[in-house]
């Protein structure tokens, strides 16, 4: 096998190099809540980024399209985006209120959030909304932006679009409000779709329905989705492939089925020894959760941001920080356990040979 | 066993003013529920948000009163309480029997009291300790959960949300409860800390001998944590069954829609699922006459607009639902494999 870490090539629509993000707050010290994040979106595809509260996955997100406060600031790393024109920008680079970060966001690259009704305004119409986005970023009369509107809302399945555009989300359900957000989010054909957490506040059928409704229309507009969610099974069910957060470093990045099949980093491991299993009684385990508490990001290890709590952790892992190492093809992962000679042997890792190591997947960063 | 609590034909109905002038409706939160909860076991209540599972526990719990029947529960065998009829003064020594957690354990641990006087409170309401004795008794109640000993002066703000949900815990074991009412007692949490805590809530029903009532929306925690499970749509159960049997052989079809909305985490499992179900929960208000589910039912038939199917022994027992075609539907489970001895076949 070769090593595989996360190269670019012409099928990446989005590649995070190295991205740190830093809050600063004026009576404390800055607190770095991502630290030098590396992925790859590939373009049609779903990623899904994992990780439990507090993790950086949403702040990730929002840095993407330049959406953090003032007091966040990206210290180093770039966003390298690459819609398909040839052209590849760098996000990290831009001022957030620049015209030609205005011309990405909601445009190539738009977002959906968890509570729709926080984030659709409660005063203006479903439909007014809409409208509002496409004379934004298309070249479209009001007849013409309102058309475009509900053929998006029956697009995104709801009943009655023509009189539903009239309604507020007041008055709509969960699942109607999600599906009208969604459809402002596509509107401008997105070639891009960060959606965070979609489906969490929502009941279990109308999570289904959701999901259901964000595969076909990524296949029908043949957009690549960053998904964002604390829930493995929902990453089962959606993503093409999967990033784990902790504490701000993406400890493992892989296919879905691969890193389901063969988990690499000891948090990954951990997180999915956590969820209660569907079987039977006969096959029941009981669950092994990971002891203690994420530390806070304040007292985070220099070395692996895991270390704390990690059952193998062994001599190096507290002050070296790992580097990524390619486990199988489009699978990596960074964890000691994987490149040192001399780590203790766990069952399910591929490990270096304990003599010389010369088998060993060195992966090098690119 | 024993029933230690039976639920029988309680309905709760609130009544709300539509609009600043406009008429009172009534909603019907839970219609002529029945219910056994046997001593020992762990039964779950699942279902969609407005199913009503958290009214039938605050029913239980009388944090609400039931508009009519009976809960009646029997701490020993030939003695049996009338619940719902009690008046407050009568209730109070019961509600040491029965405790409820809560889901968010930021709101229902008041901010500005401090761990001990949080976990003495319900002690001190009952008069049970004082002095010494009562801080022996919070200690060990903080001791059981994991809450160490130095954290007792702090307040809940100083701990994590899983160390709150811990205090909570505390909270409803210092009175000695035979009864645990959960009411999506991990649903806040993330999986690591939600994983410890449901293995602690196990943990604690053997030491203790408690009896669940596990009320979540969660089916991959119920299959993990339950022995029995009722599913509750509209107000109504439609299916109580042994978890093992309901997860292998649903016998109500939302019983089956839930399952099937249910993500499970294994990839490869994907390609054996069906499109969502259509439609949504209809309005408590508006509730569909005959089957309250035939709206949404993919077997509903003339029968089931016009008469309300009664929760019913399916084949004998034990599984109940309340489907006039529960004996023929071929409903699709959970489980991944066929079953090993076609026990439930």
């Amino acid at each position: 096998m070769m090593p595989q870490t996360p190269m670019a090539n012409d099928k990446t629509l989005l590649r995070m190099e190295d991205v740190s993000i830093v809050f600063s707050s004026p009576d404390e010290a800055d607190i770095e809540a991502v630290r030098q994040v590396d992925f790859t979106l590939t373009r049609g595809k779903t990623l899904a980024l994992v990780g439990e509260s507090g993790c950086g996955k949403s702040v990730t997100a929002r840095t993407i399209l330049r959406l953090l406060d003032k007091n966040a600031r990206i210290p180093s790393g770039r966003i390298l985006f690459s819609p398909g024109d040839g052209e590849t920008t760098d996000i990290a680079t831009l001022n957030p209120d620049s015209t030609a970060m205005r011309s990405i966001r909601g445009n190539k690259i738009s977002m959906i959030f968890q509570e729709p009704m926080s984030s659709l305004s409660p005063v203006h119409t479903i439909g007014a909304q809409i409208d509002e986005m496409i004379l934004l970023h298309e070249n479209l009369d009001k007849k013409g932006a309102r058309a475009r509107t509900i053929e998006l809302l029956e697009q995104v399945g709801i009943p009655g679009a023509r009189q539903r555009a009239d309604a507020y989300p007041f008055q709509l359900s969960g699942g109607l409000r999600q599906r009208a957000m969604i459809a402002m989010a596509l509107a401008c054909k997105p070639d891009l779709l960060i959606a965070d957490e979609p489906t969490t506040a929502l009941d279990v059928t109308t999570q289904a329905q959701i999901l259901d409704l964000l595969r076909s229309l990524r296949d029908e507009f043949g957009m690549a989705m960053l998904f964002i969610t604390h829930d493995l099974g929902v990453v089962a069910e959606i993503a093409d492939e999967v990033a784990v957060m902790y504490l701000g470093d993406v400890v493992e990045q892989g296919d879905v089925f691969d890193v389901f099949k063969s988990p690499q980093h000891p948090y990954t491991r951990a997180l999915m020894s956590s969820i209660p299993r569907m079987t039977r009684r006969a096959d029941r385990q009981r669950l092994n959760p990971i002891q203690g508490t994420v530390p806070s990001p304040k007292n985070r290890p220099s070395g692996c941001a895991f270390t704390t709590r990690c059952p193998h952790a062994f001599e190096p892992c507290a002050a070296v920080r790992p580097e990524p190492t390619g486990t199988s093809e489009n699978h990596w992962a960074r964890c000691h356990l994987l490149t040192d000679p001399q780590a203790p042997r766990v069952d399910g890792l591929i490990q270096p040979k304990v003599e010389g190591g010369s088998d060993a997947y060195q992966g090098d960063r690119t | 066993m024993t029933a230690l609590l039976e639920v029988e034909n309680l309905t709760k109905t609130f009544s709300m003013r539509s609009g600043m002038f406009g008429d009172t409706i009534t909603l019907d939160a839970l219609v002529d529920i029945n219910l056994k909860v046997e001593k020992g076991e762990t039964l779950a209540i699942v279902g969609e948000s407005g199913c009503g599972k958290t009214t039938l526990g605050r029913c239980i719990a009388r944090a609400l009163d039931p508009t009519s029947g009976s809960v009646s529960y029997t701490p020993e065998p030939g003695k049996t309480i009338e619940l719902s009829s009690l008046s407050k003064r009568e209730l109070k020594p019961w509600r040491q029997d029965i405790r409820m957690i809560f889901q968010d354990p930021m709101s229902s641990l008041n901010p500005y009291m401090r761990v001990f006087d949080l976990v003495a409170e319900p002690l001190r309401i009952h008069k049970l300790a004082r002095g010494a004795e009562l801080e022996q008794r919070v200690v060990s109640a903080l001791d059981k959960v994991g809450i160490p000993r130095d954290a007792l002066q702090r307040f809940p703000h100083a701990f994590s949300g899983g160390q709150r949900q811990r205090i909570g815990i505390a909270r409803a074991l210092v009175l000695d409860p035979k009864l645990v009412i959960a009411d999506e007692a991990v649903s806040a949490l993330d999986v690591s800390i939600q994983a410890q805590i449901l293995n602690l809530l196990e943990d604690l029903k053997t030491d203790f001998g408690l009896t669940y009532l596990f009320i979540s929306h969660d089916l991959g925690v119920v299959n993990y944590i339950a022995d029995r499970v009722a599913v509750m749509y509209l107000g109504h159960v439609v299916e109580t069954a042994p978890t093992e049997a309901l997860f292998e052989r649903p016998r109500h079809p939302y019983t089956e829609v839930l399952l099937e909305a249910l993500p499970i985490a294994d990839p490869t499992r994907r390609a054996q699922r069906h499109e969502a179900v259509k439609g949504e929960i209809p309005f408590l208000g508006n509730r569909p006459k005959g089957c309250p589910f035939h709206t949404r039912c993919r077997f509903a038939e003339d029968k089931c607009r016009a008469e309300k199917p009664e929760l019913r022994p399916i084949n004998g027992g034990p599984t109940y639902a309340a489907c006039h075609f529960a004996e023929t539907i071929e409903l699709k489970g959970a489980y991944d494999d066929a079953p090993a001895t076609g026990t439930y076949a």
